[in-house]
C-alpha cells in the first residue's frame, strides 16, 4: 500500500498527533509529576513508560466500547474504576512474574492511577470516538510519554549517576550532578527540552486573549 | 422516568464495580502464592547476605537451614547466624510500610548493617532510604542508645546517622523504625533471663 496514502488516513493521523505534535508531556503538559520523579534512571523510565502505555491504551479502548452506556454524570467514577482496575492488575502481574523489577519500582506502578494522561485521553477522546481510534490515540499519547521519559532519563542518569542502565559510562572521577537527580533539577532539563521540542515541532505560541 | 434513569445509572456503577472487584480478586489469588514465595526468598537470601554467608539461587534454602537458626522468646523472633543477630523490622514510613532486616553483633551493642527489603516512599526522593549506598551510614552505629539524625553535618557520633537531603521525613521514619527495633530486640534478648 502507498505509504503516502497511509499518512493521510484518520487512524494514522490520530496516532501521530498524540505521538509527536500533541506530545502528552511537552504539548498537553500532562503527567508532569511522574515525569519529573521517575525520569532519574533509564530502568525506571522504561518500566513506568511501558506501564502507562498498557494502562492508557487498554482503558481508552474499554471506555470507548462502554461509552454508549456510561451515564454522563458518572463519567469520572467510571474512568477511575476502569483505570485503577488495570493499574492494580499490572501491579499484581509484575509482583507475581517479575518480583525483582516490581520491588525496584516500588510505588511507581501504583502512581499510574494518578497520571493525568490516562484520564485526559479518556475524557478528551475515548468518550467520543470508536474503540480502534481511541486505542491508537492512547497508544500515540502514551508512547510520547515513554520516549520523553527515556530522553530525560538518558541525560539525567549519565550526569547524575555517571551510569546508563546501571552500567558505569563516566569515569569515577566525574563528579555526579546531584541536583539533576532530584525533581528540581529535572525542571531545568525539562524546560530546555520544551524549548527544543517546540522548535522542532514548530508549535505556534498560544494566542493570548 | 427520571427515577428509572437514575436507577439504571446506579446499576451501571454497581455492575462495573462488581466486575472490577471480581477481576482484582482473581488476580490476587493468582499472584498470592508467587508473592509469598518471593517474600520468603527475599528474606532468606538477604539474611544470608547480611551474615556474609555465600549462597546461590539453587541452594540458598539448604544453606539457610544449616547456618541460620531462628530463635523466639516472648512472642518475638530473631535469627542467629555465625554469632550475628539478625532482626526483621517493619514500621510506618512517610507513605507506606518500610520493611527490612537489621544485623547486630552477638551482644546487640552495635549495628552491623541495615537492609531495606520493601518501602513505598516518594519515588526519586524518599525511596533512596533503600539504597545500599545510603544504608552504609548505619554501619557501626550503636544499638544500645536511641539513634539521632545528623541534619546539617556529616554523621560522626556513634548514635548519629546521615539524613538524605530532600527526604528528611523518610530518613527520620527509617531511623525511628531501626532504633525501636534495636531497643525491642535488646529488651527481649537481654532482659529477663529467668
Amino acid at each position: 500500500m502507498n505509504l503516502r496514502k497511509i499518512a493521510y488516513t484518520r487512524p494514522f493521523r490520530t496516532f501521530i498527533a498524540g505521538f509527536f505534535k500533541e506530545n502528552a508531556v511537552t504539548y498537553q503538559l500532562l503527567g508532569l509529576c511522574s515525569t519529573l520523579a521517575v525520569s532519574n534512571k533509564m530502568e525506571n523510565a522504561i518500566a513506568m513508560g511501558l506501564g502507562v502505555v498498557f494502562v492508557v491504551t487498554i482503558s481508552s479502548a474499554l471506555i470507548s466500547l462502554l461509552r454508549k452506556w456510561i451515564p454522563p454524570q458518572y463519567r469520572m467514577i467510571t474512568y477511575m474504576i476502569v483505570t485503577s482496575t488495570f493499574v492494580i492488575l499490572v501491579d499484581q502481574f509484575l509482583k507475581a512474574s517479575f518480583p525483582l523489577i516490581s520491588s525496584q519500582l516500588g510505588p511507581y506502578v501504583g502512581l499510574i492511577i494518578t497520571n493525568c494522561i490516562v484520564m485526559g485521553r479518556q475524557e478528551a477522546f475515548a468518550i467520543k470516538n470508536g474503540a480502534w481510534l481511541s486505542f491508537l490515540d492512547g497508544l500515540g499519547s502514551s508512547l510520547s510519554y515513554l520516549y520523553t521519559l527515556v530522553i530525560l532519563a538518558f541525560i539525567r542518569e549519565i550526569l547524575g549517576f555517571g551510569t546508563l542502565m546501571g552500567v558505569r559510562v563516566l569515569p569515577e572521577s566525574f563528579p555526579p550532578w546531584v541536583v539533576i537527580t532530584m525533581a528540581q533539577g529535572a525542571w531545568f532539563l525539562l524546560a530546555i527540552y520544551y524549548w527544543i521540542f517546540r522548535r522542532v515541532a514548530k508549535l505556534k505560541p498560544v494566542e493570548q486573549e | 422516568m427520571n427515577l428509572k434513569r437514575k436507577l439504571l445509572d446506579v446499576l451501571f456503577i454497581v455492575v462495573l464495580g462488581t466486575v472490577s472487584v471480581a477481576l482484582l480478586l482473581a488476580a490476587q489469588s493468582y499472584s498470592a502464592p508467587a508473592v509469598k514465595r518471593f517474600q520468603e526468598t527475599r528474606l532468606k537470601t538477604n539474611i544470608l547476605t547480611a551474615a556474609g554467608i555465600p549462597w546461590t539461587p539453587a541452594d540458598f534454602r539448604d544453606v539457610f537451614e544449616q547456618r541460620v537458626t531462628e530463635q523466639t522468646k516472648d512472642g518475638a523472633a530473631w535469627f542467629v547466624a555465625d554469632s550475628l543477630v539478625i532482626y526483621e523490622f517493619k514500621g510506618r514510613g512517610l507513605w507506606g510500610m518500610i520493611e527490612g532486616i537489621a544485623t547486630f553483633d552477638s551482644a546487640i551493642n552495635t549495628i552491623i548493617s541495615v537492609r531495606v527489603l520493601s518501602q513505598e516512599e516518594t519515588p526519586g526522593l524518599g525511596d533512596r532510604i533503600a539504597d545500599p549506598e545510603y544504608l552504609v551510614t548505619y554501619r557501626g552505629k550503636t544499638a544500645a542508645a536511641p539513634l539521632d539524625l545528623a541534619m546539617r553535618h556529616k554523621a560522626e557520633a556513634e548514635n548519629e546517622v546521615d539524613a538524605i537531603s530532600g527526604a528528611t521525613l523518610s530518613s527520620q521514619a527509617l531511623l525511628k523504625i531501626v532504633s525501636e527495633a534495636a531497643a525491642r530486640l535488646r529488651a527481649v534478648v537481654k532482659g529477663g533471663t529467668s
